[in-house]
């Protein structure tokens, strides 16, 4: 997973174009969002995508949030930001997932 | 074997839990794994809080789930505790705190070590996800049954 993800193989596309970034965030960075974003990872290794997700604290999520291409979010009652945007739960209950997923590889492109 | 196999054990089912609330079933869950040490006596308040702010509750078909858990800091050996709930407690719905989900299966994870848990929580919300094995947890007879649904995936 993550660990074979080299920043000097896997960070560049074919034509040097630079990979997305896709977080997603939960309250403790601890199991929701790290689920949800290894449910994503599997979805988008199957079809051969580089990306992967980064899951990470909530509180963290300011500091980032401009380097962030595509947001995975876990809490939409929560603070929403001007990025493309998809909803995590539904990796996690299966409910609406093919649409997320349609949406986030449609962000990817 | 599945991976689900190690990471469920039959002495943290409950079958029939009686509570009244969202905050009894994390109650009597923390204790169970106070007393049989997996957690801190810390766990019970890092559980209950956290809930308040960010929600568990999993709204799916005819039976819905949460999945209350806590910092690792508050855990001493990771676990997963399961009740089925003779009748159904209101948690929030994680994607909408305002939205109320009536639960009746609640699974409480003790998490150590993120990396290592996580394909065991992969597997558990895969399964759980699917109404059919939800609806044969509803139906089990007793634990082995109620076991055997995480177990016989794949």
């Amino acid at each position: 997973m993550s660990s074979t993800m080299s920043s000097l193989t896997f960070n560049k596309k074919g034509g040097g174009e630079r990979m997305k970034k896709i977080v997603t965030a939960c309250g403790s960075g601890v199991a929701t969002s790290q689920t949800v974003a290894s449910k994503i990872d599997s979805m988008l290794e199957a079809e051969g995508y580089k990306e992967r997700v980064e899951a990470i604290d909530i509180k963290g999520l300011d500091d980032i949030i401009d380097k962030v291409d595509i947001y995975v979010s876990i809490m939409p009652g929560g603070k929403k930001y001007d990025k493309p945007t998809i909803n995590g739960i539904a990796f996690l209950t299966g409910m609406g997932m093919d649409e997320e997923f349609e949406k986030l590889k449609s962000y990817l492109k | 074997m599945s991976i689900l196999s190690n990471a469920i054990k039959k002495d943290l089912i409950l079958l029939d839990c009686d509570a009244e609330d969202s905050e009894s079933v994390i109650c009597q869950l923390a204790d169970i794994l106070h007393e049989k040490g997996y957690v801190k006596d810390t766990y019970k308040e890092g559980v209950s809080s956290r809930e308040k702010i960010y929600p568990t509750g999993l709204l799916l078909q005819k039976y819905s789930v949460a999945i209350p858990h806590t910092d690792t800091k508050h855990v001493n050996q990771p676990a997963v505790i399961i009740a089925r709930l003779k009748k159904p407690v209101k948690f929030q719905y994680m994607a909408d705190p305002k939205q109320d989900v009536m639960a009746s299966i609640v699974m409480m994870l003790a998490i150590k070590n993120p990396s290592e848990q996580v394909p065991v929580l992969s597997a558990i919300m895969d399964l759980i996800s699917n109404e059919a094995n939800r609806t044969r947890l509803m139906e089990a007879k007793d634990v082995d049954e109620f076991y055997h649904v995480f177990t016989d995936i794949q």
